[in-house]
């Protein structure tokens, strides 16, 4: 009877344990991103690039924006290194295509956030919110959360609106 | 700090429905079905309330649009168990869609009947999608909406004179139901400006306020020669 109790103990475990592994790589699959080309931002920006010039509405709209195909071609018309991923602008240049980017940072619908409200009249720079990017010479393979906290922080210390439907639409 | 409130000219006003179908597009408020308007769930945040006077045969139509009042003392905010619904500073009832619980408390504490609850997920045919509002969020079923007074098109007009260097005027922020009325029955703007049109329109003997007994303070004001007349006092 108590060897009976231990056995099935031990079943319900095992199989508790096997469906939390599978449950775990099932969802980090699922949140994995993987851009169409392993774009690098460290050596564009140190190249000079500036970050609107790439993300051009960023100043006057409240998306920043991403460049056309058009826009890497204007460098990327010949090789510039031996780098295969450099092929696929061309391709998908070739097909008139515009590349097919993965959203990284996504807020949730009900929340309300400007570009130009803080990079144009505020002049916040780009790292104050974005710090890492710019820096990082593989694109972000995890999407990237903003927490409430994060930008209520920033708005106390800065003297910004903490009303609730000012971010909440 | 302004202080947003709406004026409404009975005596002007057609009944004609175009505030309630520019406020429904404006903040993608779904299109409600037979059978849920059956069971009273139509979703309208302003509403114009027939009222039926005299005898036939003659009977008398009025019309009252009643969008969400705005009260200085709104008796939904006291009811609110999660902090979902707020009197914000410049006056503006605000409801957090992600905060709510699906409660009704204050679906039933509002005397003017302005609040709303989502029974069901709103849809849309595939071909209205792209007409969405996407300075509007979607409200999922179980949450409690209402007039925000067009909110988002404030936060789009601070944004616009910030960056154009100078002050809001009252012509800079309207809501869609002001904007459209055809009659010219509606008015909007800062109730702490003495100078700007609502202020100027309050002090007309024919402004009143809806139950004005219940003490809530609403933030609009009618105007009728009617028999309300006289009932605001300031
Ligand atoms: C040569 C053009 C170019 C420049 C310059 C550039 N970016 Fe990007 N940026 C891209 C492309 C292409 C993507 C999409 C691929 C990716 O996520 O890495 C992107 C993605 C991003 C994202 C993620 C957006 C999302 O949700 O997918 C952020 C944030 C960003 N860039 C910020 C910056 C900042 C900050 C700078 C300046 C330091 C900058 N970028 C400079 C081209 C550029
Ligand atoms: C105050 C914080 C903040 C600052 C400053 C900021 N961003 Fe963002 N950025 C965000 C947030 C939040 C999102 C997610 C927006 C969303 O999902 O709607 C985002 C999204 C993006 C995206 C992807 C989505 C889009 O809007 O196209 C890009 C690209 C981007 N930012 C680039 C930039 C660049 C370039 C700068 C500097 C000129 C910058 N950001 C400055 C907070 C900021
Ligand atoms: C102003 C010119 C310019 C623009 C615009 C530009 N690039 Fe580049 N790109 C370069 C240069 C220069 C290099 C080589 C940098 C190095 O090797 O140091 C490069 C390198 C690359 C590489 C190889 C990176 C590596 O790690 O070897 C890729 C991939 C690439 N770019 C993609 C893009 C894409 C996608 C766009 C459009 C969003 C774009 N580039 C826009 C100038 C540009
Ligand atoms: C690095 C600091 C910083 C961060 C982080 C930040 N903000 Fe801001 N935000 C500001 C400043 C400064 C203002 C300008 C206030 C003004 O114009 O009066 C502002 C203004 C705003 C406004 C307009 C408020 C109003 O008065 O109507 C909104 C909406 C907003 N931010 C949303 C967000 C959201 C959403 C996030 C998080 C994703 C965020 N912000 C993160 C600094 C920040
Ligand atoms: C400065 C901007 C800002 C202000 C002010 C703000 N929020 Fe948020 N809030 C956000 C952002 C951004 C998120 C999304 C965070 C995330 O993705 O996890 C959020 C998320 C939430 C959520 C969680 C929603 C969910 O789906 O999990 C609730 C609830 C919420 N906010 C309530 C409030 C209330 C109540 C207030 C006022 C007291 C408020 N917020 C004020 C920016 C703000």
């Amino acid at each position: 009877m108590q060897a009976n109790k231990f056995r099935i103990i031990g079943l319900v475990l095992v199989a508790g344990l096997l469906a939390f592994t599978w449950l775990r790589i099932g969802l980090s699959k699922s949140t994995e991103i993987r851009q169409p080309i392993r774009f690098n931002h460290k050596k564009h920006v140190q190249g000079g690039l500036e970050c609107s010039g790439c993300h051009q509405t960023v100043k006057d709209q409240a998306t920043a924006g991403r460049p056309e195909t058009s826009l890497c071609m204007t460098c990327h018309e010949a090789s510039v290194t031996k780098n295969p991923e450099e092929n696929l602008i061309r391709e998908y240049a070739q097909r008139h295509e515009e590349i097919p980017w993965q959203r990284v940072i996504k807020l949730p619908d009900h929340v309300f956030f400007s570009h130009r409200r803080h990079v144009s009249t505020e002049k916040l720079d780009c790292t104050s919110c974005h710090e890492a990017i710019g820096q990082s010479s593989e694109p972000p393979s995890r999407p990237i959360k903003f927490s409430m906290d994060s930008c209520l922080a920033c708005h106390q210390k800065m003297k910004a609106s903490v009303d609730c439907v000012a971010c909440h639409k | 700090m302004p202080k947003w409130g709406m004026v409404i000219d009975l005596d002007k006003c057609t009944g004609c429905q175009a505030c309630v179908v520019a406020c429904k597009t404006e903040n993608n408020i779904p299109f409600s079905t037979p059978e849920q308007a059956e069971m009273g769930r139509t979703i309208s945040w302003i509403e114009i309330i027939p009222i039926m006077e005299g005898e036939y045969p003659r009977p008398k139509l009025r019309y009252l649009p009643r969008p969400c009042l705005q009260c200085d003392h709104p008796p939904c905010i006291k009811v609110c168990p999660v902090y979902a619904t707020y009197r914000n500073p410049e006056g503006l009832v605000g409801q957090v869609y992600s905060r709510c619980i699906g409660c009704r408390y204050c679906t039933a504490a509002c005397p003017y009947t302005a609040k709303y609850f989502n029974w069901s997920a709103p849809t849309w045919a595939k071909e209205f999608e792209p007409c969405l509002n996407p300075d509007v969020s979607k409200r999922p079923k179980g949450v409690v909406e209402k007039c925000t007074f067009c909110h988002h098109r404030l936060q789009k007009a601070k944004e616009k004179v910030k960056a154009e260097g100078r002050e809001l005027k009252d012509e800079d922020y309207v809501p869609a139901c002001v904007q459209t009325c055809p009659a010219g029955a509606m008015y909007f703007g800062d109730l702490d400006n003495p100078n700007s049109k609502v202020t100027q329109q309050t002090k007309s003997p024919r402004a009143f306020r809806l139950l004005e007994e219940l003490g809530t303070e609403p933030k609009v004001i009618y105007l009728t020669e009617g028999e309300w007349h006289g009932a605001y006092r300031k």
